[in-house]
Protein backbone atom coordinates (compact mmCIF):
# COMPACT_ATOMS: atom_id res chain seq x y z
CA UNK A 1 0.00 0.00 0.00
CA UNK A 2 1.25 3.26 -0.88
CA UNK A 3 1.36 6.36 1.51
CA UNK A 4 -0.11 9.38 -0.70
CA UNK A 5 -2.63 9.98 1.86
CA UNK A 6 -2.46 13.92 2.23
CA UNK A 7 -3.28 15.26 5.76
CA UNK A 8 -4.99 17.91 6.17
CA UNK A 9 -2.53 20.43 8.28
CA UNK A 10 -0.20 19.81 5.71
CA UNK A 11 -1.75 21.57 2.79
CA UNK A 12 -1.36 25.05 1.99
CA UNK A 13 -4.86 27.36 2.72
CA UNK A 14 -6.33 27.78 -0.53
CA UNK A 15 -6.66 30.93 -1.64
CA UNK A 16 -9.64 32.05 -3.58
CA UNK A 17 -8.89 35.16 -5.54
CA UNK A 18 -10.87 37.90 -7.16
CA UNK A 19 -9.64 39.78 -9.85
CA UNK A 20 -10.99 41.80 -13.13
CA UNK A 21 -13.37 39.90 -15.09
CA UNK A 22 -13.40 40.60 -19.08
CA UNK A 23 -16.13 42.84 -18.54
CA UNK A 24 -14.18 45.27 -15.59
CA UNK A 25 -11.27 45.13 -18.22
CA UNK A 26 -12.64 46.18 -21.59
CA UNK A 27 -16.52 47.64 -20.50
CA UNK A 28 -16.70 49.50 -23.36
CA UNK A 29 -16.11 46.50 -25.49
CA UNK A 30 -17.84 44.21 -23.29
CA UNK A 31 -21.03 46.49 -23.45
CA UNK A 32 -21.22 46.87 -27.37
CA UNK A 33 -20.41 42.71 -27.43
CA UNK A 34 -23.48 42.45 -25.20
CA UNK A 35 -25.77 44.78 -26.94
CA UNK A 36 -25.24 43.32 -30.36
CA UNK A 37 -26.28 40.00 -28.72
CA UNK A 38 -29.27 41.34 -26.98
CA UNK A 39 -30.25 42.81 -30.40
CA UNK A 40 -29.49 39.60 -32.04
CA UNK A 41 -31.72 37.90 -29.80
CA UNK A 42 -34.36 40.09 -30.02
CA UNK A 43 -34.29 39.36 -33.73
CA UNK A 44 -33.33 35.97 -34.07
CA UNK A 45 -36.16 34.34 -32.14
CA UNK A 46 -39.42 35.97 -33.78
CA UNK A 47 -37.04 34.55 -37.10
CA UNK A 48 -36.36 31.18 -35.59
CA UNK A 49 -40.15 30.88 -35.00
CA UNK A 50 -41.04 31.80 -38.20
CA UNK A 51 -38.95 29.33 -40.11
CA UNK A 52 -40.35 26.56 -38.07
CA UNK A 53 -43.40 27.33 -39.41
CA UNK A 54 -42.16 27.67 -42.63
CA UNK A 55 -40.26 24.15 -42.25
CA UNK A 56 -43.66 22.63 -40.62
CA UNK A 57 -45.67 23.96 -43.74
CA UNK A 58 -43.61 22.38 -46.09
CA UNK A 59 -43.20 18.82 -44.29
CA UNK A 60 -47.22 19.42 -44.50
CA UNK A 61 -47.56 19.05 -40.30
CA UNK A 62 -49.42 21.71 -40.73
CA UNK A 63 -52.68 22.78 -42.34
CA UNK A 64 -52.13 25.36 -45.32
CA UNK A 65 -56.01 26.27 -45.85
CA UNK A 66 -55.62 27.44 -41.90
CA UNK A 67 -51.69 28.30 -41.01
CA UNK A 68 -50.04 29.16 -44.56
CA UNK A 69 -46.80 29.01 -44.89
CA UNK A 70 -45.21 32.20 -44.04
CA UNK A 71 -43.56 32.27 -47.77
CA UNK A 72 -47.56 32.03 -48.71
CA UNK A 73 -48.32 34.84 -46.81
CA UNK A 74 -45.52 36.81 -48.30
CA UNK A 75 -46.01 36.50 -51.71
CA UNK A 76 -49.66 37.13 -51.15
CA UNK A 77 -48.46 40.61 -49.17
CA UNK A 78 -46.23 41.08 -52.16
CA UNK A 79 -49.78 40.66 -54.54
CA UNK A 80 -51.82 43.18 -52.68
CA UNK A 81 -49.52 45.71 -52.24
CA UNK A 82 -48.82 45.66 -56.43
CA UNK A 83 -52.60 45.84 -56.62
CA UNK A 84 -52.61 48.85 -54.36
CA UNK A 85 -55.43 47.01 -52.11
CA UNK A 86 -52.95 46.93 -49.09
CA UNK A 87 -51.86 50.21 -49.07
CA UNK A 88 -55.38 51.57 -49.29
CA UNK A 89 -56.50 49.00 -46.49
CA UNK A 90 -53.69 50.79 -44.36
CA UNK A 91 -54.55 53.98 -45.29
CA UNK A 92 -57.80 53.94 -44.60
CA UNK A 93 -57.47 52.61 -40.97
CA UNK A 94 -54.58 54.59 -40.49
CA UNK A 95 -56.76 57.86 -41.21
CA UNK A 96 -59.66 56.36 -38.41
CA UNK A 97 -56.83 56.15 -35.81
CA UNK A 98 -55.08 59.12 -36.53
CA UNK A 99 -57.88 61.17 -36.34
CA UNK A 100 -59.67 59.74 -33.34
CA UNK A 101 -56.43 59.48 -31.54
CA UNK A 102 -55.57 63.07 -31.93
CA UNK A 103 -59.45 64.21 -30.82
CA UNK A 104 -59.84 62.05 -28.38
CA UNK A 105 -56.31 62.70 -26.71
CA UNK A 106 -56.17 66.74 -26.93
CA UNK A 107 -59.56 66.98 -25.77
CA UNK A 108 -58.94 64.97 -22.74
CA UNK A 109 -55.72 66.32 -21.85
CA UNK A 110 -57.32 69.44 -21.37
CA UNK A 111 -60.14 68.63 -19.88
CA UNK A 112 -58.11 66.25 -17.59
CA UNK A 113 -56.06 69.44 -16.59
CA UNK A 114 -58.74 71.79 -15.87
CA UNK A 115 -60.71 69.00 -13.60
CA UNK A 116 -57.68 67.33 -12.38
CA UNK A 117 -56.58 70.19 -10.73
CA UNK A 118 -60.16 71.65 -9.46
CA UNK A 119 -61.18 70.05 -6.73
CA UNK A 120 -64.90 70.88 -6.98
CA UNK A 121 -64.77 69.99 -10.58
CA UNK A 122 -63.17 66.69 -9.97
CA UNK A 123 -65.05 65.91 -7.28
CA UNK A 124 -68.76 66.28 -9.08
CA UNK A 125 -67.40 64.76 -12.18
CA UNK A 126 -64.98 61.55 -11.09
CA UNK A 127 -67.93 59.11 -10.33
CA UNK A 128 -69.37 59.75 -14.09
CA UNK A 129 -66.65 59.34 -15.48
CA UNK A 130 -65.59 56.00 -13.75
CA UNK A 131 -69.21 54.67 -14.79
CA UNK A 132 -68.54 55.64 -18.44
CA UNK A 133 -65.15 54.69 -18.96
CA UNK A 134 -65.83 50.72 -17.60
CA UNK A 135 -68.51 51.04 -20.79
CA UNK A 136 -66.76 48.85 -23.93
CA UNK A 137 -66.61 51.11 -26.37
CA UNK A 138 -66.86 48.78 -28.90
CA UNK A 139 -70.38 48.36 -27.51
CA UNK A 140 -71.95 51.66 -28.41
CA UNK A 141 -70.59 51.48 -32.41
CA UNK A 142 -74.07 50.47 -33.19
CA UNK A 143 -75.04 53.42 -31.30
CA UNK A 144 -72.83 55.67 -33.00
CA UNK A 145 -73.62 53.92 -36.54
CA UNK A 146 -77.34 54.53 -35.76
CA UNK A 147 -76.79 58.74 -35.21
CA UNK A 148 -73.52 59.42 -37.08
CA UNK A 149 -74.31 56.77 -40.35
CA UNK A 150 -72.26 53.84 -41.57
CA UNK A 151 -69.71 56.80 -42.92
CA UNK A 152 -65.88 57.65 -41.23
CA UNK A 153 -67.35 59.83 -38.66
CA UNK A 154 -68.86 56.80 -36.30
CA UNK A 155 -65.40 54.95 -36.74
CA UNK A 156 -63.41 57.93 -35.77
CA UNK A 157 -65.85 58.57 -33.48
CA UNK A 158 -65.57 55.32 -31.77
CA UNK A 159 -61.81 55.68 -31.48
CA UNK A 160 -61.67 59.16 -29.89
CA UNK A 161 -64.05 57.86 -27.52
CA UNK A 162 -61.90 55.15 -26.07
CA UNK A 163 -58.87 57.26 -26.48
CA UNK A 164 -60.76 59.85 -24.49
CA UNK A 165 -61.91 58.38 -21.44
CA UNK A 166 -58.37 56.54 -21.13
CA UNK A 167 -56.56 59.78 -21.32
CA UNK A 168 -58.85 61.42 -19.17
CA UNK A 169 -58.71 59.04 -16.15
CA UNK A 170 -54.86 59.41 -16.36
CA UNK A 171 -54.65 62.90 -16.26
CA UNK A 172 -57.05 63.40 -13.59
CA UNK A 173 -55.58 60.90 -11.53
CA UNK A 174 -51.79 61.79 -12.33
CA UNK A 175 -53.24 65.84 -11.57
CA UNK A 176 -54.31 64.78 -8.38
CA UNK A 177 -51.34 63.35 -7.18
CA UNK A 178 -48.78 65.72 -7.65
CA UNK A 179 -46.91 66.08 -4.31
CA UNK A 180 -47.68 68.55 -2.21
CA UNK A 181 -43.75 69.09 -1.79
CA UNK A 182 -44.32 71.05 -5.58
CA UNK A 183 -47.69 72.76 -4.71
CA UNK A 184 -46.71 74.21 -1.70
CA UNK A 185 -43.15 76.00 -3.66
CA UNK A 186 -45.86 77.40 -6.22
CA UNK A 187 -48.07 78.51 -3.30
CA UNK A 188 -45.77 80.00 -1.45
CA UNK A 189 -44.07 82.02 -4.42
CA UNK A 190 -47.91 83.10 -4.79
CA UNK A 191 -47.86 81.89 -8.29
CA UNK A 192 -51.09 82.15 -10.14
CA UNK A 193 -53.63 79.06 -11.38
CA UNK A 194 -52.04 79.19 -15.01
CA UNK A 195 -48.22 79.18 -13.50
CA UNK A 196 -49.30 76.36 -11.27
CA UNK A 197 -50.92 74.18 -13.80
CA UNK A 198 -47.72 75.10 -16.70
CA UNK A 199 -45.05 75.12 -13.84
CA UNK A 200 -45.88 72.40 -11.36
CA UNK A 201 -49.05 70.40 -12.40
CA UNK A 202 -48.13 69.22 -15.99
CA UNK A 203 -44.93 68.90 -15.59
CA UNK A 204 -45.18 66.69 -12.59
CA UNK A 205 -48.23 65.14 -13.95
CA UNK A 206 -46.99 64.69 -17.61
CA UNK A 207 -44.53 61.04 -16.99
CA UNK A 208 -48.49 59.37 -16.29
CA UNK A 209 -50.34 60.97 -18.83
CA UNK A 210 -47.91 60.01 -21.36
CA UNK A 211 -48.29 56.39 -20.28
CA UNK A 212 -52.23 57.00 -20.63
CA UNK A 213 -51.44 58.25 -24.36
CA UNK A 214 -49.47 54.94 -24.85
CA UNK A 215 -52.09 53.07 -23.36
CA UNK A 216 -54.85 54.85 -26.05
CA UNK A 217 -52.44 54.03 -28.99
CA UNK A 218 -52.79 50.39 -28.54
CA UNK A 219 -56.37 50.51 -27.32
CA UNK A 220 -57.00 52.56 -30.49
CA UNK A 221 -56.02 50.25 -32.55
CA UNK A 222 -57.52 47.44 -31.08
CA UNK A 223 -61.24 48.89 -31.22
CA UNK A 224 -60.92 50.08 -35.00
CA UNK A 225 -59.98 46.43 -36.15
CA UNK A 226 -63.31 45.63 -34.59
CA UNK A 227 -65.05 48.32 -36.12
CA UNK A 228 -63.85 47.83 -39.35
CA UNK A 229 -64.83 43.89 -39.33
CA UNK A 230 -68.46 44.82 -39.08
CA UNK A 231 -69.05 48.46 -40.20
CA UNK A 232 -66.72 49.31 -42.87
CA UNK A 233 -66.09 48.05 -46.90
CA UNK A 234 -62.06 49.47 -46.28
CA UNK A 235 -59.24 48.62 -43.98
CA UNK A 236 -57.29 46.47 -42.33
CA UNK A 237 -60.48 45.22 -40.27
CA UNK A 238 -62.00 44.81 -43.51
CA UNK A 239 -58.92 43.48 -45.49
CA UNK A 240 -58.94 40.87 -42.11
CA UNK A 241 -62.21 39.38 -41.85
CA UNK A 242 -63.26 39.72 -45.86
CA UNK A 243 -60.40 37.19 -46.28
CA UNK A 244 -62.78 34.51 -44.56
CA UNK A 245 -65.24 35.41 -46.51
CA UNK A 246 -63.44 35.28 -49.63
CA UNK A 247 -61.53 31.61 -48.32
CA UNK A 248 -57.99 33.27 -48.99
CA UNK A 249 -56.25 32.54 -45.66
CA UNK A 250 -52.83 34.34 -46.25
CA UNK A 251 -54.78 38.11 -46.76
CA UNK A 252 -56.02 37.19 -43.36
CA UNK A 253 -52.58 36.73 -42.15
CA UNK A 254 -51.49 39.83 -44.02
CA UNK A 255 -54.03 41.87 -41.88
CA UNK A 256 -53.21 40.62 -38.40
CA UNK A 257 -49.26 40.83 -38.83
CA UNK A 258 -49.77 44.58 -40.53
CA UNK A 259 -52.36 45.38 -37.34
CA UNK A 260 -49.61 44.18 -34.66
CA UNK A 261 -46.87 46.36 -36.71
CA UNK A 262 -48.89 49.34 -36.58
CA UNK A 263 -49.09 49.05 -32.77
CA UNK A 264 -45.67 48.51 -32.27
CA UNK A 265 -44.74 51.30 -34.13
CA UNK A 266 -46.94 53.43 -32.66
CA UNK A 267 -46.19 52.38 -29.14
CA UNK A 268 -42.31 53.30 -30.40
CA UNK A 269 -43.13 56.50 -31.93
CA UNK A 270 -45.12 57.76 -28.45
CA UNK A 271 -41.77 56.20 -26.72
CA UNK A 272 -40.14 58.73 -29.14
CA UNK A 273 -42.65 61.39 -27.93
CA UNK A 274 -41.84 60.81 -24.05
CA UNK A 275 -37.97 61.75 -24.80
CA UNK A 276 -38.64 64.44 -26.76
CA UNK A 277 -41.36 65.59 -23.57
CA UNK A 278 -39.25 64.63 -20.44
CA UNK A 279 -35.54 66.09 -20.96
CA UNK A 280 -35.04 65.13 -17.06
CA UNK A 281 -36.17 61.75 -17.50
CA UNK A 282 -33.10 60.75 -19.78
CA UNK B 1 -39.68 92.81 22.00
CA UNK B 2 -37.32 96.11 21.89
CA UNK B 3 -36.82 96.40 17.83
CA UNK B 4 -40.05 96.17 15.82
CA UNK B 5 -41.02 92.95 15.68
CA UNK B 6 -41.18 91.47 11.96
CA UNK B 7 -43.55 88.18 13.17
CA UNK B 8 -46.07 88.48 15.96
CA UNK B 9 -47.71 85.25 17.12
CA UNK B 10 -50.64 85.84 19.52
CA UNK B 11 -52.13 82.55 21.42
CA UNK B 12 -51.81 80.43 18.04
CA UNK B 13 -53.71 77.29 18.40
CA UNK B 14 -53.97 74.81 15.39
CA UNK B 15 -55.80 71.48 15.76
CA UNK B 16 -55.59 68.98 12.71
CA UNK B 17 -58.89 67.29 12.36
CA UNK B 18 -58.30 63.21 11.57
CA UNK B 19 -59.97 59.46 11.88
CA UNK B 20 -58.92 58.61 15.54
CA UNK B 21 -59.77 61.90 16.86
CA UNK B 22 -58.51 65.60 16.07
CA UNK B 23 -54.70 66.33 17.12
CA UNK B 24 -53.45 68.85 18.82
CA UNK B 25 -50.39 70.40 17.06
CA UNK B 26 -50.23 73.90 18.59
CA UNK B 27 -51.71 75.51 21.36
CA UNK B 28 -51.17 78.57 22.86
CA UNK B 29 -48.32 79.73 20.76
CA UNK B 30 -47.57 83.32 21.68
CA UNK B 31 -43.83 84.49 19.87
CA UNK B 32 -42.10 88.14 18.56
CA UNK B 33 -39.34 87.19 15.20
CA UNK B 34 -37.87 91.02 16.01
CA UNK B 35 -36.97 92.49 12.54
CA UNK B 36 -33.34 91.25 11.02
CA UNK B 37 -33.32 88.48 13.85
CA UNK B 38 -32.69 84.88 13.34
CA UNK B 39 -34.89 82.87 15.41
CA UNK B 40 -34.57 79.15 15.39
CA UNK B 41 -37.60 77.11 16.47
CA UNK B 42 -36.12 73.58 18.24
CA UNK B 43 -38.16 70.74 19.28
CA UNK B 44 -38.34 66.95 19.02
CA UNK B 45 -40.10 65.60 15.83
CA UNK B 46 -43.64 66.15 16.08
CA UNK B 47 -43.58 69.08 18.26
CA UNK B 48 -45.38 71.20 15.91
CA UNK B 49 -42.49 73.57 14.44
CA UNK B 50 -43.13 72.79 11.09
CA UNK B 51 -47.00 73.47 11.39
CA UNK B 52 -45.93 77.14 13.09
CA UNK B 53 -43.51 77.70 10.23
CA UNK B 54 -46.35 76.86 7.68
CA UNK B 55 -48.64 79.09 9.43
CA UNK B 56 -46.48 81.76 8.58
CA UNK B 57 -45.54 80.76 5.58
CA UNK B 58 -49.33 80.93 4.92
CA UNK B 59 -49.58 77.75 3.32
CA UNK B 60 -52.22 76.82 6.78
CA UNK B 61 -54.29 78.92 8.68
CA UNK B 62 -54.42 78.70 12.40
CA UNK B 63 -57.30 77.35 13.92
CA UNK B 64 -57.20 79.38 16.91
CA UNK B 65 -55.13 83.18 17.71
CA UNK B 66 -53.61 85.45 14.63
CA UNK B 67 -50.21 85.75 13.36
CA UNK B 68 -49.37 88.76 11.90
CA UNK B 69 -46.55 89.49 9.41
CA UNK B 70 -45.37 92.88 8.81
CA UNK B 71 -44.16 93.85 5.00
CA UNK B 72 -42.56 96.62 4.39
CA UNK B 73 -41.56 96.98 0.65
CA UNK B 74 -44.16 95.66 -1.71
CA UNK B 75 -41.65 95.51 -4.39
CA UNK B 76 -40.15 92.09 -2.37
CA UNK B 77 -41.78 89.86 -1.84
CA UNK B 78 -43.10 88.73 2.28
CA UNK B 79 -41.93 85.65 2.47
CA UNK B 80 -39.90 82.48 0.81
CA UNK B 81 -39.89 79.30 2.13
CA UNK B 82 -37.35 76.38 2.25
CA UNK B 83 -38.67 73.26 2.30
CA UNK B 84 -37.77 70.60 4.05
CA UNK B 85 -37.27 67.86 1.55
CA UNK B 86 -36.54 67.98 -2.22
CA UNK B 87 -38.69 70.48 -2.86
CA UNK B 88 -36.57 71.40 -5.90
CA UNK B 89 -38.88 70.45 -9.45
CA UNK B 90 -37.03 67.81 -11.20
CA UNK B 91 -38.38 68.68 -14.26
CA UNK B 92 -36.66 72.24 -14.23
CA UNK B 93 -32.91 72.78 -15.10
CA UNK B 94 -30.90 74.53 -11.58
CA UNK B 95 -31.03 77.62 -13.60
CA UNK B 96 -34.89 77.38 -14.52
CA UNK B 97 -35.54 76.29 -10.04
CA UNK B 98 -33.92 79.54 -9.36
CA UNK B 99 -35.69 81.41 -11.54
CA UNK B 100 -39.21 80.36 -11.50
CA UNK B 101 -39.97 82.56 -8.12
CA UNK B 102 -37.78 85.49 -9.34
CA UNK B 103 -41.01 85.24 -12.62
CA UNK B 104 -43.64 84.66 -10.81
CA UNK B 105 -42.53 88.38 -8.68
CA UNK B 106 -43.11 89.69 -11.61
CA UNK B 107 -39.25 90.38 -12.88
CA UNK B 108 -38.43 90.13 -16.72
CA UNK B 109 -36.47 86.90 -17.86
CA UNK B 110 -33.70 88.32 -18.49
CA UNK B 111 -33.05 89.99 -15.06
CA UNK B 112 -34.41 86.84 -13.60
CA UNK B 113 -31.65 84.87 -14.98
CA UNK B 114 -28.82 87.54 -14.57
CA UNK B 115 -30.83 87.39 -10.84
CA UNK B 116 -30.78 83.34 -10.31
CA UNK B 117 -27.11 83.02 -11.72
CA UNK B 118 -25.67 85.42 -9.17
CA UNK B 119 -27.21 83.24 -6.36
CA UNK B 120 -26.57 80.02 -8.08
CA UNK B 121 -22.80 81.14 -7.96
CA UNK B 122 -23.16 82.51 -4.22
CA UNK B 123 -24.49 78.72 -3.35
CA UNK B 124 -21.10 77.16 -5.28
CA UNK B 125 -23.39 75.84 -7.79
CA UNK B 126 -21.82 77.84 -10.73
CA UNK B 127 -21.17 75.44 -13.82
CA UNK B 128 -24.62 73.28 -13.35
CA UNK B 129 -26.86 76.22 -14.73
CA UNK B 130 -28.17 73.63 -17.07
CA UNK B 131 -28.03 70.19 -14.98
CA UNK B 132 -31.11 69.04 -13.80
CA UNK B 133 -31.43 68.47 -10.19
CA UNK B 134 -31.74 64.39 -10.16
CA UNK B 135 -27.88 64.80 -11.55
CA UNK B 136 -26.34 66.11 -8.65
CA UNK B 137 -26.08 65.27 -5.32
CA UNK B 138 -28.48 65.68 -2.38
CA UNK B 139 -26.46 68.05 -0.78
CA UNK B 140 -26.15 70.33 -4.12
CA UNK B 141 -30.10 70.01 -4.86
CA UNK B 142 -30.49 71.32 -1.28
CA UNK B 143 -28.33 74.14 -1.69
CA UNK B 144 -31.00 74.75 -5.13
CA UNK B 145 -33.95 75.30 -2.76
CA UNK B 146 -32.07 77.67 -0.60
CA UNK B 147 -30.34 79.54 -3.49
CA UNK B 148 -34.07 79.45 -5.04
CA UNK B 149 -35.27 80.97 -1.19
CA UNK B 150 -32.68 83.82 -1.25
CA UNK B 151 -32.80 84.84 -5.02
CA UNK B 152 -36.20 86.50 -4.22
CA UNK B 153 -34.54 88.86 -1.73
CA UNK B 154 -37.70 87.91 0.74
CA UNK B 155 -38.41 90.26 4.31
CA UNK B 156 -39.27 86.75 5.63
CA UNK B 157 -36.57 83.49 5.15
CA UNK B 158 -38.48 80.56 6.31
CA UNK B 159 -36.49 77.17 6.64
CA UNK B 160 -37.66 74.13 7.64
CA UNK B 161 -35.00 72.17 8.44
CA UNK B 162 -33.27 72.67 5.29
CA UNK B 163 -29.93 70.71 6.28
CA UNK B 164 -31.87 67.40 7.80
CA UNK B 165 -31.55 65.20 5.05
CA UNK B 166 -27.63 65.60 4.50
CA UNK B 167 -24.94 63.86 6.03
CA UNK B 168 -22.97 65.01 8.81
CA UNK B 169 -20.09 66.82 7.04
CA UNK B 170 -22.01 68.23 4.65
CA UNK B 171 -24.63 70.06 7.10
CA UNK B 172 -21.26 71.32 9.14
CA UNK B 173 -20.15 72.70 5.35
CA UNK B 174 -23.89 74.57 4.57
CA UNK B 175 -24.15 75.86 8.66
CA UNK B 176 -21.07 78.03 7.26
CA UNK B 177 -22.54 78.83 4.03
CA UNK B 178 -25.70 79.82 5.48
CA UNK B 179 -24.12 81.68 8.53
CA UNK B 180 -21.76 83.89 6.12
CA UNK B 181 -24.98 84.34 3.55
CA UNK B 182 -26.93 85.75 6.52
CA UNK B 183 -24.24 88.03 7.76
CA UNK B 184 -23.74 89.52 4.16
CA UNK B 185 -27.62 89.49 3.92
CA UNK B 186 -29.40 90.02 7.26
CA UNK B 187 -32.97 88.79 6.46
CA UNK B 188 -35.21 88.41 9.24
CA UNK B 189 -34.94 83.96 9.25
CA UNK B 190 -37.39 81.39 11.26
CA UNK B 191 -35.23 78.24 10.89
CA UNK B 192 -37.00 75.01 11.77
CA UNK B 193 -34.50 72.46 13.81
CA UNK B 194 -34.08 69.28 15.53
CA UNK B 195 -30.38 69.90 16.11
CA UNK B 196 -29.35 71.89 19.38
CA UNK B 197 -25.99 72.36 17.57
CA UNK B 198 -27.17 74.02 14.17
CA UNK B 199 -29.68 76.12 16.56
CA UNK B 200 -26.45 77.67 18.90
CA UNK B 201 -24.52 78.01 15.87
CA UNK B 202 -27.16 79.80 13.59
CA UNK B 203 -29.64 81.36 15.95
CA UNK B 204 -29.92 85.10 18.00
CA UNK B 205 -32.35 83.29 20.11
CA UNK B 206 -33.81 79.78 19.91
CA UNK B 207 -37.28 79.28 20.94
CA UNK B 208 -37.74 75.51 22.13
CA UNK B 209 -40.91 73.92 21.99
CA UNK B 210 -42.54 70.97 23.57
CA UNK B 211 -44.18 68.09 21.43
CA UNK B 212 -48.16 67.58 22.00
CA UNK B 213 -49.29 69.43 22.16
CA UNK B 214 -46.52 71.79 20.35
CA UNK B 215 -45.67 75.20 22.90
CA UNK B 216 -42.86 77.46 23.64
CA UNK B 217 -41.40 75.89 26.39
CA UNK B 218 -38.58 78.57 26.47
CA UNK B 219 -37.04 81.03 24.91
CA UNK B 220 -32.68 81.19 25.05
CA UNK B 221 -31.07 84.27 23.94
CA UNK B 222 -27.88 82.71 21.92
CA UNK B 223 -25.05 85.18 23.42
CA UNK B 224 -21.91 84.47 20.80
CA UNK B 225 -21.62 87.91 18.91
CA UNK B 226 -21.38 87.81 15.04
CA UNK B 227 -20.04 87.71 12.79
CA UNK B 228 -19.50 84.21 13.72
CA UNK B 229 -17.13 81.58 13.48
CA UNK B 230 -18.27 78.07 13.81
CA UNK B 231 -15.13 76.44 14.81
CA UNK B 232 -14.82 78.98 17.20
CA UNK B 233 -17.89 78.40 18.74
CA UNK B 234 -18.19 74.57 18.69
CA UNK B 235 -15.15 74.55 20.88
CA UNK B 236 -16.07 77.69 23.00
CA UNK B 237 -16.75 76.47 26.95
CA UNK B 238 -20.22 78.87 26.57
CA UNK B 239 -21.30 76.25 23.80
CA UNK B 240 -20.92 73.53 25.77
CA UNK B 241 -22.96 74.80 28.42
CA UNK B 242 -25.83 76.12 26.63
CA UNK B 243 -25.93 72.95 24.83
CA UNK B 244 -26.45 70.87 27.99
CA UNK B 245 -28.77 73.12 29.13
CA UNK B 246 -30.98 72.57 26.51
CA UNK B 247 -30.42 68.92 25.82
CA UNK B 248 -31.46 68.65 29.52
CA UNK B 249 -34.53 70.41 28.96
CA UNK B 250 -35.45 68.43 25.60
CA UNK B 251 -34.62 65.10 27.20
CA UNK B 252 -37.64 65.89 30.16
CA UNK B 253 -40.06 66.83 27.53
CA UNK B 254 -39.30 63.68 25.59
CA UNK B 255 -39.55 61.49 28.69
CA UNK B 256 -43.03 59.98 29.47
CA UNK B 257 -44.14 61.42 32.80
Amino acid sequence: MTTTVTRRADTAPAWREVTPSAAELSPRRHARRRRLIERTLAVAVPVALIAVWQVLADAGVIHGNYFPAPVAIFDAWIDIIRNGIFVDAVAASLRRIALGYLLGCVSALVLGLLIGSLRIVRVALEPTISALYTVPKLSILPLLLLVFGLGELSKVLLVALTCFFVVLINTIDAVGGVPARYTDVGRSCRAPYWAMLWHITLPAALPQMLTGLRIASGLAVIVIVGAEFVAANTGLGFLTWNSWNLGVPEYMYVGIAAISIIGVLANLLLRGVEWLLTPWKR
Amino acid sequence: MTSAARVAVERVGKVFPGGSGDVQALSDISLDVADGEFLCLLGPSGCGKTTLLRIMAELERPSSGVVRLRHDNPARPLSAVVFQDYSVFPWKTIRDNVMFPLLQTGMRRAQARRVADYWIGQLDLGGFEQAYPDTVSGGMKQRVAIARALAVEPELLLMDEPLAALDAQLRLLLQEKLLQLWQANSNTVVFVTHSIDEALLLGDRIAVMTARPGRIATIIDVPFVRPRDPDEIRASPDFAVLRDEIWHRLKRELQPA
